[in-house]
């Protein structure tokens, strides 16, 4: 049976597969060091690892129903929440530069706080959404706020303020769309901002990165190194690029270039093209993720999550650009399905494929290979 | 809810309420129960809510997209550039020096390659540990080795030019190879030490000449430093050789001189037997072959170990020879005398009164050393009278004066290969007086190089004849072999000048301590007031100067020797002070020049070898 969902779920497939199948590509090419060394291959090998078992996991989270998401919402956030404290316990988290971000097992490594991109949102939507309602009836109240309050510290204490800030950004945006009434943000936003002020003062090295930022805007070249290097990379992409695989800057001079700065590799190899045609993939794979959406019985718990999920995603890729053309003084956010990155690239994966679930058109349809095919309810013929 | 709209495309995808609420009916067991309730605001009060989100989403792709473009495109030169010249370097690439023979093709002046240490400071881990290492092994100062390795990132010379224990020890050192390099650079080497060293000057360990022949021919002797662009990454590492935009570098060419190291030799130890004997402030000498103006010796004291630039001693990098000026005293009188006898204004069989001593010029009166009567032309030579020079002076008037001294080159420098060469002193005629009419014959009021000098009087025994003196050996082949010539005199007058009154100067005449017992020698006396800094004369001090040549005939050499300030002995008579040095000079010269191995100037060679 063929329906109108066909062509939004192809080009919502398609772009995600375009996506992912770039990242694989510029991974590869982002490698390359100057000196000869196995990186290139080693990086390339584990990102289609993570690759796969992302895509196994986006599989399984699109077959499971949205009620069952739904229920499964609680003990998503209790896990996260768990693992983020595990985090921090001495001898189990693991230390790199100072942060305490990784669960790791022998040669994989995991980060908790990628999967709270995922919990949060559903978690949210899932308390303040009463079962089988929509918003018209959810629930209001300012202690919503208490999963974020919960779970924002663990991330910043690792410390992790991109991520934190970015937790944050998806637990305001759930409670925004579920008509949270603007008294509350007001309220929350007076007693935050001289938070986030007071931590910026009394942290010299934030402040730093800050002060730097700024006088980057009045000259570039006072800008940060990486941040000044990604700048260049870029521009000397200039339209059409230097062709891929050919671009200099990635071979040392670039830091970060496969992971959070792989979209300026993309601008130096594939030129103005390759960025604009970056952000083309998004803006379509929201648009058709927007269409989906707007099948579904407005307001719903589905609804809700899934505008979340996927704006979430896009936005962090704009986040993610952002930063690397130095309009964003944050860092830490890596390009979604793009860049190299474990955890970062699985919880993407799997974001897409809970989105995927609950984006079918009906509760009770299940998904095989052939679309969505109605499992116990047959949709009502429109004609009639 | 509200109608539904036109089932028209366009408008289909315009209504905003399409893409976040399905406008179609409601899907079976989803109808809104809430509408009902007053309580619950029916779902669709938050759709802007949601149109506010997305919008944020979608301006703020816009923006990004704008941003990419200026960066990309509008800023694209000067990224591109960035990158370039941040990964890209060009290294110049070092030409030999050519070395510098004298005019038998003894090795003056040479280059030899030697290591120089260069460390990469942004790859060394542990800076204490490396500077002390190193400055153990080099003897240089940990403390300022390590501010040094400190500031730097890509590349700090560490030593420059080490000697072969100093490489064996950095070697031994065994550091790890990535921190560490050693690059070829010539070392300017001096084989026979301070000989000539004013005549070589220096060349530096960029490779740049400072003074004398090095500086005056830098371009060369330098040769063309080649170019070659390496690609790097942001360690230093080499990545790739760009091999099409190499330039290799030209060596510099050789250059042979007019020197003779033995004659050279010859005329240093004489001057520092003057220097010990006299201990004057400075002396300088000059030998040089009359018939072709070419310079056999130049030497200058206090002087200097060109490879040891730094011990230098105070006032040992001038050379006194073209760069001290002093009155040449009674030197320059043959010069006047032959002068005035090509100008008619003298015969030479005429005798002139000397006043007994004591002559009336105006307000001014004039004393010779001892009371003569009447002198013949030869003897008020022979006798050095300031008194007969003076009414030699009143003869040919200043205009005639001053006409000699032009054409002996005065007031000019003599165009010699020699950087910082001085012009002396000659006054322009309108401001001489009366007092120039008697100064100027006897020496006075005008100043002058010893080069000037010397090359003045080699005229007279070139027979009349003006050159250029010289320091590169001609090739024989190139226009500026041919040095620029004037006949002053006639060929008569100059040979009766050096056969009868200079020879006679030093057979019975002041110059008598230049006499040999196997030669006969020529030459004059001069001994004049040292003159202050401000440009007064001092009481106490003289500049004493003997020239003297071998033989009177047909001479083939001359020399200059001018001792400045001695400080000892009461009369420094050029005759004493300076007569012995150049009779010295001339014995063991024309000796050496006589011998075996000195066919070097009778015979000429056209070309001597290396070119």
């Amino acid at each position: 049976m063929t329906t109108t969902l066909d062509w939004e779920r192809n080009a919502f497939l398609s772009c995600a597969c375009l996506l992912a199948g770039l990242g694989l590509l510029m991974v590869h090419s982002a490698s390359m060091t100057s000196w000869p060394s196995e990186y290139e291959r080693v990086y390339v090998t584990r990102h289609a690892v993570y690759l796969g078992l992302g895509i196994l996991g986006a599989t399984a989270a699109a077959r499971i129903s949205p009620n069952r998401w739904r229920s499964l919402a609680p003990w998503l956030y209790v896990l996260t929440w768990l693992l983020l404290l595990a985090v921090l316990v001495p001898g189990i988290g693991t230390k790199v530069n100072g942060a305490q971000r990784w669960l790791r097992w022998g040669q994989f490594s995991f980060q908790p706080s990628e999967l709270a991109k995922l919990a949060l949102p559903l978690y949210l939507a899932m308390l303040s959404i009463p079962r089988d309602e929509t918003i018209g009836r959810a629930t209001r109240s300012p202690w919503l706020v208490l999963p974020i309050a919960f779970l924002a510290p663990l991330i910043l204490v690792e410390p992790d303020l991109g991520t934190t800030l970015f937790v944050c950004a998806g637990g305001a945006l759930t409670l925004w769309v579920v008509g949270w009434p603007l008294r509350h943000f007001l309220t929350f936003s007076a007693v935050l901002f001289p938070a986030v002020a007071a931590m910026l003062v009394l942290k010299p090295y934030q402040r730093e990165r800050l002060m730097d930022f700024a006088r980057m805007w009045s000259d570039w070249s006072e800008a940060p190194y990486q941040l000044k290097q990604s700048l260049v990379t870029l521009g000397a992409g200039g339209v059409f690029g230097v062709g891929l695989g050919k671009g200099s800057q990635k071979l040392s001079f670039l830091p970060e270039s496969n992971t959070d700065f792989v979209v300026a590799v993309i601008g130096e190899e594939l030129g103005l093209v390759g960025t604009l045609g970056l952000l083309g993939l998004w803006g379509a794979l929201y648009i058709a993720g927007l269409r989906l959406l707007a099948k579904l019985p407005f307001g719903s718990f589905r609804y809700v999550a899934g505008f979340v999920l996927l704006t979430q995603l896009v936005g962090q890729a704009f986040v993610n650009v952002a930063v690397v053309t130095g309009m964003v003084p944050t860092k830490g956010i890596p390009h979604p399905l793009v860049s190299y990155g474990g955890s970062n690239l699985v919880v993407n994966l799997l974001s897409l494929g809970v989105f995927w679930s609950l984006a079918r058109p009906t509760d009770n349809t299940t998904w095989n290979s052939s679309g969505f095919v109605p499992s116990a309810v047959v949709e009502p013929a429109r004609s009639a | 809810m509200t109608s539904p709209p036109p089932e028209n495309v366009v408008t289909r995808w315009l209504d905003p309420r399409r893409w976040f609420h399905r406008v179609v009916p409601p899907m079976a067991g989803n109808e809104p129960a809430s509408i009902d309730s007053p309580a619950a605001p029916p779902p669709e009060t938050f759709w802007w809510r949601n149109v506010a989100a997305a919008g944020t989403l979608v301006v703020a792709g816009l923006v990004l997209a704008g941003r990419l473009t200026w960066l990309q495109v509008v800023e694209r030169e000067e990224f591109g550039k960035r990158a370039v010249r941040q990964s890209v370097v060009e290294e110049e690439t070092v030409p030999r020096p050519g070395d510098i023979h004298d005019r038998a093709g003894r090795l003056l002046a040479t280059s030899v390659q030697t290591s120089s240490l260069y460390i990469v400071p942004s790859r060394i881990r542990e800076r204490w540990t490396v500077a002390g290492q190193l400055a153990d092994a080099l003897e240089l100062n940990r403390d300022s080795l390590y501010e040094r390795i400190a500031s730097h990132r890509h590349f700090l010379w560490v030593k420059r030019r080490l000697s072969d224990e100093e490489l064996k020890r950095v070697q031994a050192l065994e550091l790890p190879a990535e921190i560490w390099g050693l690059r070829a650079e010539y070392q300017r080497v001096y084989p026979l030490g301070s000989l000539a060293a004013h005549v070589l000057g220096l060349r530096d360990v960029d490779g740049i000449g400072h003074g004398g022949v090095e500086q005056q021919f830098q371009e060369h002797l330098r040769g063309t430093p080649g170019k070659r662009r390496l690609v790097r990454d942001s360690r230093g590492r080499v990545i790739e050789l760009d091999s099409t935009l190499e330039a290799r570098a030209r060596d510099g060419r050789p250059i042979q001189l007019t020197l003779d190291a033995v004659v050279q030799q010859i005329v240093e130890i004489q001057l520092d037997a003057v220097m010990s004997a006299w201990q004057p402030e400075g002396c300088s000498a000059i030998a040089l072959d009359p018939a072709t103006g070419q310079v056999l010796a130049m030497a200058s004291r206090p002087a200097y170990d060109p490879n040891n630039p730094a011990a230098a001693p105070l006032g040992g990098w001038k050379n006194r020879a073209i760069s001290a000026i002093h009155e040449p005293g009674s030197t320059i009188k043959p010069l006047i005398v032959a002068h005035a006898l090509h100008q008619d204004a003298i015969r030479r069989d005429e005798s002139f009164n000397c006043e007994y001593g004591q002559y009336r010029m105006g307000r001014r009166v004039l004393h010779d050393h001892h009371a003569y009567g009447r002198l013949s032309l030869v003897d008020v030579l022979v006798k050095s009278s300031n008194i007969g020079m003076a009414k030699i002076g009143e003869r040919m008037t200043n205009a005639g004066l001053y006409e000699a001294t032009v054409a002996f080159g005065f007031g000019r420098p003599t165009g010699i290969e020699l950087p910082g060469e001085l012009p002396g002193i000659l006054r322009p005629l309108d401001k001489w007086n009366g007092y120039s009419t008697g100064s100027i014959p006897m020496g006075h009021e005008l100043a002058m190089t010893p080069l000037q000098l010397i090359v003045g009087h080699a005229a007279l025994a070139n027979h009349g004849v003006w050159q250029q003196p010289r320091l590169v050996l001609p090739t024989g082949s190139s226009a500026e072999d041919r040095s620029v010539q004037q006949r002053v005199v006639s060929s008569e007058i100059a040979d009766w000048i050096v056969q009868e009154p200079m020879t006679e100067v030093v057979r019975r005449g002041t110059g008598t301590r230049a006499k040999l017992s196997d030669r006969v020698v020529f030459g004059k006396t001069g001994t004049a007031q040292a003159l202050t800094p401000e440009g007064s004369y001092r009481s106490d001090r003289y500049v004493s100067s003997f020239l003297g040549g071998s033989p009177p005939e047909n001479p083939r050499l001359l020399v200059l020797v001018v001792v400045d300030q001695a400080a000892e002995g009461s009369e420094q008579f050029g005759g004493k002070v300076a007569a012995p040095a150049v009779a010295a000079i001339l014995k063991q010269s024309l000796d050496y020049l006589d011998g075996g191995s000195a066919g070097v100037l009778t015979d000429r060679p056209e070309k001597s070898s290396r070119r």
